[in-house]
């Protein structure tokens, strides 16, 4: 360790990855309640989740009987922005972390790291697209419905 | 066929006691492969493995290699992998083990002749972090660097490491990363950064030392190292410590 050179943002980034992961049990949680006990995997339509995302209403009859939760807007968008950030950010450090620790891929550690990069923001800007598909001037892109 | 002392001291228990061993063969310059070879022993009461294979050794083959000094857990040189754990094997009852006993050499260690490993990389780990005293100052009173009782108390834990490489052995990212020092180096680094007599510039100094995607963030926090080590210590609690000190001086960047 002597011979390695400390580094600014590795402190950085193995407390966003506990962040995140303690983040992802909470968001994943609140997907999971939604998407699987409330409204139903087979019932989630088009129309239904572009009610949840653009006026934050869960409705649903599935495992936990008649719910509705009326949750203000911004909140549901809020974790729904999170979750796509939280596991990008969680999943893809994790596979680096796990290529960087093979010495056999020492050699290649600037090219990995500045694809994890751009392929990161890649997968979160493409769940930000299809995130805004949801919203008036952006539907027509995707329509959903 | 040798026959020394050490054997001749064990009494057998009973006379059906027996143990079957599977252990792992390879003299560099007679196989061209490892081979496992099974050996039949009357066993004694509280015979260690360690007894098991000096008893091989002088009763049934010579040239079966194990290294050992204290056979007393003290000295760390007969850390082998026991029926698929790092284990001293002087500290392991036969009778708590499971028949067929497997024993081979420590996992993810260069084997040199049975089950006698090369130690150098895992020396090289343990010097990486500096593992000596170096304080920031001379004593305040007296020629004596003073270590309070809590102090002394903190580093309690990791003082007992005999540097036997079992932890290491278990390590998975020590396996594939050889720029990580690995549970035991990390433990020692722990022992020297939480003494307070070393000065606060050292200390930092240290943590900065540990700072690296190959050094304590490396950790998986896996906790093997902690379920092998014979002498109870937890180089993962060490390491998480450290990583938490070293995060909450980032995060009070305003000082
Ligand atoms: S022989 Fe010394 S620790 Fe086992």
């Amino acid at each position: 360790m002597s011979t390695q050179k400390p580094s600014k943002t590795a402190g950085w980034n193995w407390f966003l990855q506990r962040v995140t992961g303690v983040g992802l049990v909470v968001l994943l949680g609140f997907h999971f309640a939604v998407e699987h006990f409330i409204v139903g995997a087979a019932n989630v339509t088009a129309g239904n989740t572009v009610e949840r995302i653009t006026n934050g209403l869960i409705q649903g009859d599935h495992v936990l009987g008649q719910i509705t939760i009326n949750m203000p807007a911004f909140l549901y968008q809020a974790t729904a922005i999170s979750l796509l950030g939280f596991s990008v950010f969680h999943g893809m450090y994790g596979v680096y972390n796990v290529l960087m620790e093979q010495d056999t891929l020492r050699a290649y550690e600037k090219p990995i790291k500045y694809f994890f990069i751009v392929f990161s923001a890649a997968l979160f800007v493409q769940g930000i697209l299809i995130f805004l598909a949801f919203f008036e001037p952006f539907w027509q892109v995707y329509d959903p419905r | 066929m040798a026959t020394t002392q050490e054997t001749q001291r064990s009494e057998p228990a009973t006379a059906e006691g027996k143990a079957e061993l599977d252990v792992f063969r390879y003299i560099p310059e007679e196989d061209d492969e490892p081979h496992t070879e099974t050996y039949e022993i009357e066993t004694f009461e509280g015979m260690t493995v360690l007894d098991a294979l000096i008893k091989i050794r002088d009763e049934q083959d010579s040239s079966l290699t194990v290294r050992h000094s204290c056979r007393m857990a003290r000295c760390g040189s007969d850390a082998v992998y026991i029926n698929g754990t790092q284990r001293l094997a002087c500290n392991t009852q036969v009778s708590e083990l499971s028949q067929p006993i497997d024993v081979e050499p420590l996992p993810r260690f260069d084997v040199i002749r049975d089950l006698v490993v090369e130690m150098n990389e895992f020396y090289d780990r343990m010097e990486s972090v500096e593992p000596w005293f170096q304080p920031d100052h001379e004593p305040e009173t007296g020629e004596e660097y003073l270590q309070s009782p809590e102090n002394r108390k903190n580093i309690d834990t990791v003082l007992d490491c005999i540097w036997c490489g079992a932890c290491t052995s278990s390590c998975s990212p020590a396996a594939t990363d050889s720029d990580f020092p690995g549970p035991a180096a990390l433990a020692k680094a722990y022992r020297f950064y939480k003494d307070e007599r070393e000065g606060e510039e050292t200390r930092k100094r240290r943590l900065e030392m540990l700072e690296s995607s190959h050094g304590i963030y490396r950790c998986h926090t896996q906790f093997n190292c902690t379920e092998v080590c014979p002498k109870g210590i937890s180089p993962t609690e060490a390491i998480m410590e450290m990583s938490r000190d070293a995060v909450k001086e980032k995060l009070r960047f305003w000082r």
